[in-house]
């Protein structure tokens, strides 16, 4: 985890913000490649480096289709963009925090999609979370699929804890309408009816990360 | 059941209000939020389909030379 550089850096006008971006870490994927036995381990970056021969050891990945559920509007490169303009924004972002202010760590940033109602379930069940943030994001309205970007430090992290969410609504679209609940560390924003803007004081501590967002051996492939 | 949980957020928020310390943004900071970022996002979109165009091209490129 400490080697990991920053992804980019966003300004403001309190200074800028440095980001690790989850998706910018090297992960191996699995693939299907027609020319080879299935399950070849690749990465993003270079997603034909098994191949021998040198002009095709080289490809890279223009573009691709992900099927998403019929009524998921928002993509993912717009909410990202969405995510990181709230960040910036010099009276919501994350420059309106002490924690941004006294130290200047390294925000991580994981973006993830998810259904509300799994990601509930996972609120319900994630023991280190503080009760009082468990009843806002459990009675917080919420879509039937939304964006969770999850916000942590490289040392919470390793301990696979985060201290904070932007919950987007991934039904919507790109505009500030679909931005659901902000969890800072020491602040909640809440959005009301007529999309003002309250911020209620809290310390609500770190909690532990959303795991298990895809089914797996960990649920022995059943939902 | 909509209504349970509304008046339960409401109830909570309430709570909220009572014992932690609240601060409210006027509606014209909140639209002046709304509107910086809105546009922000707008200017994306221009950008974004730029893109798209660009790597559709980039995209048939590859495949018609593969």
């Amino acid at each position: 985890m400490n080697d990991i550089t920053t992804s980019y850096s966003l300004p403001n006008s309190n200074g800028q913000i440095d980001i690790i971006d989850f998706a910018d870490i090297s992960k191996k994927y699995v693939i299907i490649d027609d020319n080879y036995p299935p399950y070849q381990m690749s990465t993003f970056e270079s997603p034909s480096s098994y191949y021998q021969d040198t002009k095709l050891k080289d490809l890279k990945i223009t573009n691709f289709v992900v099927p998403l559920y019929q009524k998921t509007y928002l993509e993912a490169s717009k909410a990202q963009k969405l995510v990181l303009s709230v960040l910036k924004n010099n009276y919501i972002g994350y420059n309106v925090l002490n924690t941004f202010k006294n130290g200047k760590d390294h925000l991580l940033l994981r973006l993830f999609l998810t259904s509300s109602r799994s990601f509930k379930s996972n609120v319900l069940l994630n023991s280190l979370m503080s009760e009082k943030l468990k009843d806002i994001l459990l009675l917080s309205p919420m879509p039937k699929f939304i964006w969770v970007a999850e916000l942590s430090n490289k040392s919470l992290y390793s301990q696979k804890k985060a201290f904070g969410y932007i919950i987007v609504d991934a039904t919507g679209n790109n505009s500030m309408d679909s931005v659901n609940l902000i969890v800072y560390p020491e602040k909640l924003v809440i959005i009301d009816k007529r999309r003002n803007y309250n911020f209620i004081e809290v310390n609500h501590g770190s909690f532990s990360i959303y795991l298990h967002n895809l089914k797996g051996e960990w649920c022995k492939w059943k939902t | 059941m909509e209504n349970i949980i509304k008046s339960g957020l409401a109830d909570l928020f309430s709570e909220l209000e009572a014992n932690e310390k609240v601060t409210k943004l006027s509606s014209e900071e909140s639209q002046k939020i709304n509107c910086e970022i809105n546009t922000e996002m707008e200017s994306f979109n221009i950008v974004f389909k730029e893109h798209q165009i660009k790597s559709q091209i980039s995209a048939s490129r590859t495949f018609l030379t593969f």
